[in-house]
């Protein structure tokens, strides 16, 4: 059962920084390699603000998500629009970001872990199982964030837009559907998303400049799993990516679940290389 | 003009003889290694690229540098195995398993590929750390690994005690490499490479083997990658997994990419560059990732053809000024 409650969270985290990412690739069609820095600027800000200076946890998650939503749409802006989608420059500036990002936070945070003092105290039995309130407050907020998105993309006019955006971007914009703002736009929401993230888990975790390379990659598998571009398909790979290590964690040495995952995540490619219910790569083009 | 050929053929012997030379001027150990270091940055910046032109972007670089290394370092510790008989089958060992594992993935295209031999890469390095122990020393690697032995000329022997030797050796494999590289790209198989990358299914509809001629492509970068792990193994004398990442893999990419994917002469540039930046920002520990970060970034903003742009860029530049100065109107430039 504790498996299975892992499993839960393990996917929930997953998918935040999933669904952010794929919404990136599906419509601005770059590997959004920041996504992990974005994760630690969400902790850092609820470090700074909730742990620092004593404001409320609450606002300080709803702060980080906030604020950097808005350093995504800066980056975009001066960063991604001057290269008009081409994607091998774009890939060498996201990585020059990276390097960035991380430098600066090392420099303004220190090289130290810091600790954030937990919110949510106590903890609950569920059949038969143990979990931390923290935990179960963690996997619901999670789960409604989530939920949110997926009410956006499906009820709203502007998350009919995204969608149609991913699905062909010459027909989209000659439906009239305004580019510039799709890609403000998406990078505003899977920055948030990964913000969420990292302000959820930074009591659980420990905060540091570098915390956001492993949840990327990670992210990154769940993203190449499910599919690129395609919401579901990410939220699918965070399923199987979250359970396949929550059980072989149960099993197996921590080094030998990293291999497993990405040999799954090879041999799925390789028969199917667009991932689970992704975009066929021919549309790229 | 004849003129010009001449030059272009002497230029690159003037270069290699001077390089040769560079031991007469210096033996201070830092200066060769970097040399040594940009040398073998070459070999991996021109293997990735030759890939590249088939249209993949290959980022499984160091597992294959990592298959020369370990089958080195294994055959040279455990048997008296003379470390010349490794060379060719580091890069045979290098090249086989390129070509069965290339098979399957060199069908996939685009962002997808790099993600898979992102993920290749971990799984070699993790397979060299996690089976094995006993022979592959697991996550402490290898160690002790001697210098190649000595070469007997007769006269005198070759041996391998100084920087100096490793620096002529590094240069004897350069030297080929490039060679290799920018022959094939040059020839009819390059141009078969160029093609694929252009338009597969036109190549395919033309008869070309196209997963025929991309497993060559990769076969003959990832060998090279593991003649550079040959040498690496009694170089470096230890090699251990953390060696041998994907972030190394990646920055020959990035080696590769700042320096110009579009002509032969990018990822030499980039590898020089780019490994000259590293060692400069060593004198500044704790900037230095941020530095390298904003030249990255900067660099592609205003150049994204790369630094083999830069002439162009700056011819177009002189052009614009000149017409502004002669008052005339511009049409819009297609570098906007």
């Amino acid at each position: 059962m504790e498996v299975f409650l892992g499993g839960v969270m393990l996917t929930v985290i997953y998918a935040l920084m999933a669904l952010g990412l794929t919404l990136v690739f599906g419509i601005m069609r770059i590997i959004n390699f920041p996504h992990g820095e974005k994760y630690m600027l969400g902790s850092f800000v609820v470090y700074y603000l909730f742990a620092k200076w004593n404001i409320s946890y609450i606002v300080s998650v709803i702060v980080a998500i906030v604020a950097v939503a808005i350093v995504g749409v800066i980056v975009e802006r001066a960063l991604y629009r001057p290269l008009k989608g081409n994607l091998i420059p774009t890939f060498i500036v996201a990585l020059g970001l990276v390097l960035v990002l991380q430098s600066l936070g090392l420099i303004w945070f220190g090289g130290s872990d810091r600790d954030i003092p937990s919110y949510f105290h106590g903890i609950h039995r569920i059949f038969g199982a143990v979990i931390t309130t923290e935990r179960a407050a963690i996997m619901l907020i999670g789960i409604a964030l989530i939920v949110v998105l997926v009410l956006f993309m499906q009820r709203t006019k502007l998350g009919r837009a995204m969608r149609c955006v991913t699905q062909d971007r010459t027909a989209a914009s000659l439906v009239g559907i305004n580019m510039e703002r799709m890609n403000s736009m998406s990078m505003a929401i899977g920055c948030g998303l990964a913000a969420a993230a990292g302000a959820l888990l930074s009591p659980m975790l420990y905060v540091n400049p570098y915390m956001g390379s492993t949840p990327v990659i990670k992210a990154l598998a769940v993203v190449i799993l499910g599919g690129m571009g395609s919401l579901p398909g990410a939220a699918l790979g965070a399923l199987v990516l979250g359970f396949a290590e929550a059980l072989s964690s149960r099993f197996f040495a921590s080094s030998v679940v990293a291999v497993i995952v990405f040999v799954l995540v090879i041999v799925v490619f390789i028969f199917r290389p667009t991932g689970l219910m992704g975009i066929s790569a021919e549309l790229q083009e | 003009m004849i003129r010009g050929t001449w030059l272009k053929y002497i230029l690159p012997v003037v270069v290699v003889i001077l390089l040769s030379l560079v031991p007469l001027v210096t033996q201070k150990p830092y200066y060769l290694h970097i040399l040594i270091v940009i040398f073998l940055s070459i070999v991996l910046t021109t293997s990735v690229w030759l890939i590249f032109t088939t249209g993949q972007v290959n980022n499984a670089t160091y597992g294959f540098v990592a298959i020369g290394a370990y089958l080195t370092a294994v055959l040279v510790t455990r048997s008296q195995l003379n470390s010349w008989l490794c060379l060719p089958l580091a890069m045979a060992a290098a090249a086989i398993f390129a070509a069965l594992i290339g098979i399957p993935i060199l069908r996939i295209k685009g962002v997808y590929f790099f993600l898979v031999t992102f993920a290749l890469a971990e799984v070699m390095r993790l397979a060299f750390a996690g089976l094995w122990p006993d022979v592959l020393g697991g996550m402490g690697g290898i160690s002790g690994i001697h210098a190649p032995n000595q070469i007997p000329l007769g006269f005198t022997n070759i041996i391998f005690g100084s920087r100096v030797s490793f620096y002529y050796l590094a240069l004897a494999i350069m030297v080929p490499s490039v060679l290799i590289v920018y022959g094939l790209a040059r020839s009819r198989i390059g141009l078969i490479f160029r093609a694929i990358h252009a338009s597969d299914k036109l190549c395919e509809s033309s008869g070309i083997n196209i997963i025929f001629y991309k497993v060559v492509a990769f076969a003959v970068g990832c060998s090279l990658a593991g003649l550079v792990g040959w040498f690496i193994a009694p170089y470096w004398r230890v090699i251990t997994p953390p060696d041998f990442t994907f972030a190394h893999s990646l920055y020959v990419l990035v080696a590769m990419i700042v320096g110009g994917v579009g002509s032969f002469f990018g990822p030499v540039a980039g590898a020089i560059v780019l490994t000259g930046l590293e060692e400069y920002l060593i004198a500044f520990p704790y900037y230095s990732k941020l530095l390298y970060g904003l030249v990255l970034i900067v660099v592609l903003l205003f150049l994204p053809g790369g630094l083999v742009s830069l002439p162009r860029k700056i011819s177009s530049w002189i052009g614009r000024l000149s017409s502004l100065g002669r008052g005339q109107k511009r049409a819009v430039s297609p570098e906007d």
